[in-house]
């Protein structure tokens, strides 16, 4: 489910793209980056990735203005993104949700946990619905 | 309940041990213990060497600050050698090349948000809000991270092998932590 597929890490932080990079390599998946929301809004409308994993807090462009771009936009609301995140608290968390994320996670994370939640999502999306996760704390 | 009702010394520092453990647990699978000199909560206003003198060695801290469930400032401290060995394991870069100074300052930045993180998970049950700050990065081979005299400190000390890491949490001194 998830070999071949094109996912797209956010993040200002060199570790947590490397992190991310190793969970996938062993799956042939295509992992590409950005280190702000700005470039990874130009990413993501030059390589049209099928999962973006996007962090909240960085320079430049910040996780949740990016993300508000993403689901304005008609030609890419559709494409998943998982919110990575250090910060917590339920009404956070559940306004990420509701602003169309389809999931976040907590830092700090296993690569299991990515790979996990992946194939949910693209488990979800071969089947025809659209992968959402309530806040868990 | 307010948190700040709830809040015992031996709550948050428990959370600063229990963050310590699961962020170095998860992200560089290294186990690391809270060493009997430092895992005792102190109580105090004025500032005392945070680390056992060994001027010698280089280190590096990372500092976060976090509002919220409480509002204060995380400080990591590591040994440079050592944050150079298991930056360069996540790089896999190899232990024979030393990787540069922006990656371990990522990585040193990164790590203390992420202890920040979830001492403000653990001490808000995931409920309460935890905000952070970006990530500022200290190098030097004597540093002394001080409060000032509104702020109520907490440290522990862990070794990870024969290296030593400093943890200290900052924490604004308006609520009420019963000792």
């Amino acid at each position: 489910m998830i070999e071949g597929r094109k996912i797209l890490t956010v993040d200002d932080s060199e570790m947590v793209r490397m992190m991310i990079i190793r969970a996938f390599m062993p799956l042939l998946v295509d992992v590409i980056e950005a280190d702000n929301g700005a470039e990874g809004l130009t990413q993501t409308q030059q390589e049209r990735p099928d999962l973006i994993f996007l962090d909240i807090t960085m320079p430049v462009m910040d996780g949740i203005e990016m993300l508000q771009r993403l689901k304005a936009d008609p030609v890419t609301q559709k494409i998943p993104v998982v919110m990575l995140t250090a910060e917590s608290g339920r009404a956070h968390m559940q306004q990420i949700i509701s602003m169309g994320a389809c999931a976040y996670l907590n830092k700090p994370f296993k690569g299991a946990d990515l790979l996990k939640l992946a194939s949910q999502i693209f488990e979800e999306q071969a089947s025809g619905r659209n992968f959402s996760t309530s806040p868990a704390v | 309940m307010p948190i700040s009702t709830s809040l015992t010394a031996d709550k948050v520092q428990e959370a600063l041990i229990g963050a310590v453990q699961e962020v170095f647990a998860t992200v560089l699978d290294r186990a690391v213990t809270a060493d009997s000199h430092g895992h005792v909560l102190v109580w105090q206003e004025t500032a005392v060497p945070s680390v056992p003198a060994e001027a010698d060695i280089a280190r590096i801290v990372g500092s976060v600050a976090f509002s919220g469930v409480l509002t204060g400032q995380l400080s990591l401290e590591f040994e440079l050698p050592f944050a150079n060995r298991w930056v360069s394991q996540i790089h896999a870069t190899g232990y024979e090349a030393e990787p540069s100074a922006v990656l371990v300052n990522d990585a040193v930045g990164e790590i203390a948000g992420m202890v920040a993180g979830r001492v403000g998970h653990l001490l808000g049950n995931g409920e309460l809000p935890c905000r952070l700050s970006l990530p500022a990065i200290i190098r030097g081979n004597t540093i002394r991270v001080e409060p000032v005299s509104s702020v109520r400190r907490f440290f522990s000390h862990f070794l990870c092998g024969e290296s030593r890491i400093v943890a200290e949490l900052f924490i604004q001194d308006k609520l009420d932590i019963t000792p």
